[in-house]
This record gives structure tokens, C-alpha cells and sequence, in this order.
């Protein structure tokens, strides 16, 4: 082809036009948080990300959205805070579990079930004793896990009774926090008749968090009993114990295998070798 | 009370039960396309089941002033009953929900099918009372009613194009390289799924836009089969991290299944990075959609992991849907009922007419948990799995 500057390629010749640009770009900057209230304002999920992004920058917006009139303002307001973390995530979090949607109630505690800043441990406490939203409650178990204290340990114990998901999350919380009738009992569940149970606790191993546990998940590193269904209905297949004990072993000792590891796959005698050859 | 039946050793006597009530102004209608506001009570396995009652699913949207919110009806059937018997309706609970028929105070009317209808007040459980003769009469029956509020599942939609060999369908005629819904045709099946899901608590937004810029190469055009790589591959396309990412597509299957596949799904429990729905051009109504969304909100929740649907077991023997197990009509009432028909039963014709219309399958959820039944707790299972799909990604 000859000729002519190709689109892509052009250049402009106008010497202020790149300070342009970059004020521009800088102003756009400065209007992000705006634009993040904005999003918030109408309930738009992508609001986590650039909340993300302005990381500290985000809070004014955040604290506005989690008390707009929309519920899904609020909804999206809660996962701004859970993403960024924190104090102030603690306040508001805490705040989004008496709100009067469910769905703000939820998103709250789905992410103090992962990352509860210790400022919202009052309010995960008496949420998890007196609310009777089941889902919400098993969330906050796993959270308050997170929460030392002699006051969470008297909130989990009668919980930890329960043979439901509920009671099986409180235990985990109570092992987390160091509980030994709690941890003997995730240990023993290691050894259950029913692999899906192995393989539940094995995937609870990860959430207690403590390398001296691993020695138990190695123990089941070659159990190929089928736990659980996963892929497509119409072609399904097992996910064995000795999957979930990779998974749990890569965590807890930060082994890097050559290979993949994921929540979905299901490992060749080859990587399962590796593994236990990583671990020795 | 007269109880007129013929006994020979033993019998149970029902005087009265519930049963759902498919048409808004007639009790007489037994049978009707999913609704919203008629929930179906999962009145299985009565005596076994705490609390001895029925226990019907009702939804609660919290954004809906309660003046605002839709009527929710039952009906009661005088099953052994003579109709002359004066039956009266109270709450165990008023905070929970208020009668709007029959008024405070009023007999239901002397008649086999009777209406009753409420609006839900606040999210919980209680009872709605059948006394005899008088308001402060004997309870001669009762329901218990559980009220949800609504949990949003965002929904992310998504219309690919799938580039491969040309197939030809059942007709003779190609396979189109994309599904040609169109976008008001996915909105009214979202809202049909959200007919079925209301009472259960859940509530399926779909996002604003719907993405028809994904491309995929497969084996054949149009298809997408789901007993390969290609379902994986295609839950990818353009994925929308912390939505149910559902996939329209022509066909589901391989070359030589087509138009046989309406949809196909994987729980977003078990598959944490994959999980999706595909939803094939057959898919006429929101019961396809609505049974697959059930698969991606963990159902069927056995512990072992027999069960693939309520009535099939996993079986290597048996690709596809799985080995069936059970063919009853209390099953064939359920959503999780594996088939898309009821075919029909010349000497029990009521088989194929579940309460849902001739040879359809039915909506319903169990919301009980019987003895030993794996599939159970169906109601519960979906609102958790909903509530973890807001979660941050744990260990």
C-alpha cells in the first residue's frame, strides 16, 4: 500500500495536544468518584471494580450508597466495602446487617465471611445469636472465625452442637480459633465412612488455615473415593477425595506444582505423585 | 361433621387439605401454568414431617410497600367432608401475614373448593388455621406457611455465535451459527423462571444489555456440546464474574441429538469457575430455564451424589441424564423432574397432569426434608447457594 498515514498510525502535530490529553485524563481522574456515586446511585455492579481501583478514594462514595433509598444501591455499596477492606468496611458492613433488605443483609455477610474487619465483631456476633435468616447466619459462623475473643467462643459453642451446615461451620470457626474439642472433631471427620465428608473437612482445613493441619490432608492424598458430582448434568463426573487434598495441600504449604491446581479439576496419578513428592 | 366414607380395617380420614390454586378467581381449576402468587405446598410425607402440616413457600418482595404486594391464594378442599360444615381461617401470626379472604369473622363458603387469599407482612413462618364451626372452634387443619424475602441473582445473558460444520436439525433444515431469540423473548423466559422461583425467595435480574458479541468455534455450528470441553469453553465466553453467566444457543448435543437437549447447567457450588447454563432454541418456556437455574443454585444436593435429578441417578451405564429411578406423580410435580414431558398414561390419566397442565412436568421445590430422601430441602438449598454467589472467593 502506498501513501498516507494510516489511521492507527497518525500522530497529531499540535504540540499542546498531548498536555491536553493528559488533563483531560487527570480531570476524568478526579471525576471518578463521582462517577463511582453515580454507579452506586444506580445500582450498577461495575461499581465494584472502580471502587476497587480508587481504593481509599471510594469511601465518601460508599458510605453515600450504603444509605441510599434503592436497596440495590445499598447491595452494591456493601461489596464496594467488602472489596477494599478494612475499618471503615467494618462500619459499614456492620450497618448492612440490620438492613431492612434481605438482599443488603446477605451481600453484608457474604463478605464479612471471608474478610470481617475486627470493628464489625459486635455486630457479627449478635447477628449470628439472634438473627433466624438461616443462610445469613451460616455465613457469619465462618466469619466470626475470623474474630478471637472468649465472647465469640460462647456464641459458636452451642452452635457447633448443630449437626446442620450451620453447626459444621461453627465447629470450623471454633477449630480456626484454636478450640481443641473442635479441632479433634474436624480431624476425626477426616476420617468419616462418607467421603463427601472427608472431603468437606479437607476443604475446611483451608479455611482453619494452619499448616500443621496438612499432615492430616497428606494422610488422604491417594483416597480416590468419589465425593462430589461436578460438570454438566448430562456429563458429570467425580471429584475424589484425594482432589480436595491437593487443592487443601497447595494452600496450606504453598507448594507450587507444574501444573494447574483449580476447585474443578480432577488429578492424574502423575500430579497426585508430584504432589506427595513435593510434600515429603 | 359428617364424615361419610366406607372403612374396611383402617383408614385416614382427611377433612380438609390444601392444595395449590392455579386460577385466581376459580378454586375449581385444578390444573395451570406456574404463578407467582399460587405457590404449590409441598404436601408430601404428611404425618412424618415436622410440623404435621403441609408447608407452602411464599415469596416477600421487601421493596413493595405491603399495600402494594400481590395476593397470595390457596385453596382448601373439603376432601372428607360433608360442604355444609362451617370452616373458618386464622393465623397463628399476624405479624407474618394478614387474611384478605374470606374477611375476619366470615365462614368460607359451603362448597368442596374453596379460595383463601393474604398478603405477606414480614419474612418467617407461620400457620394458617382451618377451625371448625366458629373462629375460636376446634383446628381440624393447618398450614404451614414460610414466607421469603426476595434474593436477587444477577443473571448475565449471553447470545454467542458458534462457528463449525453445518448440521441439519430434525426438519432438514441448518442449524443456525446463533440462537434467534430475541431479547424480549429472554426477558419473558427470565420472568416465566421468576414466576416458579417467587415463593422460593429468589429473584433472577437480568443485567441491562445481553451479549451477542461472543464467538466460538466447535465442532458443529449452532451447537454446543455439552459432554465435551465445548460447555466449559462456552461459560467462559465473555464471562461476567458474580452472575449465572446463561448461554442461548441453537442446539445442545451432539451432531446426532439434535433437537433433543432444551438446556444443560453445572452448580455453582461444585464448579466455582465454570459454572453456567446453556439454554438450546427448543426451550419454549421458563420451566427449562427454571429447572437449570436449579441446577446452577446446587440442585440436586445429594450428600452421596447419586441423585442427578429427583427422579435419575448418575450411572456411567446411563449418559445423558441418568438412570431413572422413580416415576411417581409427586415427583413428576417437582422442577427437578429430569424430562422436558409427562407422556401420557391411557389407563391413569392422571399422571400426565400434575397440576401444571396436560403433560407438563411440574415447578415445585421441596421445601421438607422426609426421611431419608436425598433430594430434599430444595428451597433451602437454592437460597443458600444464592446468598454465596455475593461471596468473595474463600480459600
Amino acid at each position: 500500500m502506498v501513501g498516507g498515514l494510516s489511521v492507527g498510525s497518525c500522530q497529531s502535530t499540535d504540540p499542546t495536544s498531548k498536555s491536553q490529553d493528559h488533563k483531560f485524563r487527570e480531570e476524568k481522574k478526579m471525576n471518578l468518584p463521582l462517577e463511582l456515586e453515580r454507579m452506586l446511585s444506580e445500582g450498577e455492579w461495575r461499581a465494584i471494580e472502580l471502587a476497587e481501583q480508587l481504593g481509599n478514594k471510594a469511601w465518601p462514595a460508599i458510605k453515600n450508597g450504603a444509605s441510599m433509598s434503592g436497596y440495590r444501591s445499598r447491595q452494591v455499596a456493601m461489596a464496594c466495602a467488602g472489596r477494599i477492606g478494612g475499618d471503615t468496611a467494618g462500619i459499614i458492613l456492620a450497618q448492612g446487617l440490620s438492613d431492612g433488605n434481605v438482599n443488603v443483609r446477605l451481600t453484608a455477610a457474604a463478605q464479612l465471611s471471608v474478610n470481617p474487619p475486627e470493628n464489625a465483631k459486635t455486630a457479627v456476633l449478635e447477628t449470628l445469636s439472634k438473627s433466624s435468616e438461616l443462610d445469613i447466619r451460616e455465613m457469619l459462623a465462618l466469619a466470626a472465625g475470623y474474630l478471637p475473643g472468649k465472647d465469640t467462643m460462647e456464641v459458636l459453642r452451642p452452635l457447633a452442637e448443630g449437626k446442620d451446615v450451620l453447626g459444621f461451620n461453627a465447629r470450623s470457626a471454633l477449630a480456626k480459633l484454636g478450640d481443641p474439642e473442635a479441632r479433634k472433631q474436624l480431624i476425626s471427620s477426616l476420617s468419616s465412612k462418607e467421603p463427601r465428608v472427608r472431603y468437606e473437612t479437607l476443604a475446611q482445613l483451608r479455611y482453619v488455615n494452619d499448616r500443621t493441619l496438612a499432615k492430616y490432608a497428606k494422610d488422604l492424598l491417594w483416597d480416590k473415593a468419589s465425593a462430589l458430582l461436578i460438570g454438566p448434568e448430562r456429563n458429570r463426573r467425580f471429584r475424589r477425595v484425594c482432589d480436595q487434598a491437593v487443592d487443601t495441600l497447595v494452600y496450606l504449604m504453598k507448594l507450587s506444582p507444574p501444573f494447574p491446581t483449580t476447585a474443578e479439576t480432577i488429578y492424574s496419578d502423575s500430579e497426585l505423585l508430584q504432589v506427595s513428592q513435593m510434600i515429603k | 361433621m359428617a364424615i361419610v366414607k366406607n372403612i374396611r380395617r383402617w383408614t385416614r380420614i382427611v377433612p380438609v387439605r390444601f392444595a395449590r390454586a392455579p386460577d385466581a378467581n376459580n378454586p375449581d381449576i385444578d390444573s395451570g401454568t406456574p404463578d407467582a402468587n399460587a405457590p404449590d405446598p409441598d404436601d408430601r410425607g404428611f404425618v412424618p414431617a415436622q410440623p404435621g402440616a403441609a408447608s407452602l413457600p411464599v415469596g416477600l418482595d421487601e421493596s413493595l410497600a405491603e399495600a402494594a404486594r400481590p395476593e397470595t391464594r390457596v385453596r382448601l378442599i373439603r376432601e372428607d367432608m360433608e360442604n355444609g360444615g362451617a370452616l373458618f381461617i386464622t393465623v397463628s401470626d399476624n405479624a407474618i401475614l394478614a387474611i384478605t379472604s374470606p374477611a375476619p369473622g366470615t365462614a368460607l363458603p359451603g362448597q368442596r373448593n374453596m379460595m383463601i387469599k393474604f398478603r405477606a407482612r414480614a419474612a418467617g413462618e407461620c400457620l394458617i388455621r382451618v377451625m371448625f364451626g366458629a373462629e375460636d372452634g376446634p383446628i381440624i387443619h393447618r398450614l404451614r406457611v414460610v414466607v421469603n424475602a426476595l434474593r436477587d441473582v444477577r443473571i448475565a445473558a449471553h447470545v454467542p455465535t458458534i462457528n463449525g460444520a453445518i448440521v441439519n436439525d430434525s426438519t432438514g433444515t441448518p442449524v443456525p451459527a446463533r440462537s434467534t431469540r430475541t431479547d424480549a423473548n429472554i426477558r419473558d423466559l427470565i420472568a416465566q423462571a421468576n414466576a416458579i422461583y417467587f415463593p422460593y425467595g429468589i429473584r433472577f435480574v437480568l443485567d441491562a444489555a445481553i451479549n451477542r458479541a461472543g464467538a466460538l468455534n466447535f465442532a458443529n455450528r449452532g451447537m454446543v456440546n455439552d459432554m465435551t470441553n465445548e460447555f466449559g469453553l462456552t461459560t467462559a465466553n465473555n464471562r461476567v464474574n458474580g452472575a449465572v453467566n446463561m448461554y442461548f444457543v441453537p442446539q445442545i448435543g451432539s451432531a446426532a441429538e439434535v433437537d433433543q437437549v432444551g438446556g444443560s447447567a453445572n452448580s455453582a457450588r461444585g464448579n466455582p469457575n465454570t459454572f453456567g447454563s446453556l439454554i438450546a432454541d427448543m426451550a419454549a418456556g421458563g420451566q427449562t430455564i427454571a429447572h437449570e437455574l436449579g441446577h446452577v443454585l446446587n440442585l440436586v444436593n445429594d450428600p452421596r451424589g447419586q441423585f442427578v435429578h429427583v427422579n435419575t441417578v448418575n450411572d456411567p451405564a446411563s449418559p445423558g441424564t441418568g438412570r431413572e429411578v422413580r416415576s411417581d406423580i409427586v415427583s413428576r410435580r417437582r422442577l427437578m423432574w429430569a424430562f422436558t414431558n409427562l407422556l401420557a398414561d391411557p389407563n391413569m390419566p392422571y399422571r400426565s397432569d400434575v397440576g401444571y397442565g396436560a403433560g407438563q412436568p411440574g415447578a415445585m421445590l421441596a421445601v421438607k426434608q422426609l426421611d431419608r430422601d436425598r433430594t430434599d430441602l430444595e428451597m433451602r438449598e437454592v437460597q443458600r447457594a444464592a446468598a454465596r454467589l455475593n461471596a468473595l472467593a474463600g480459600p
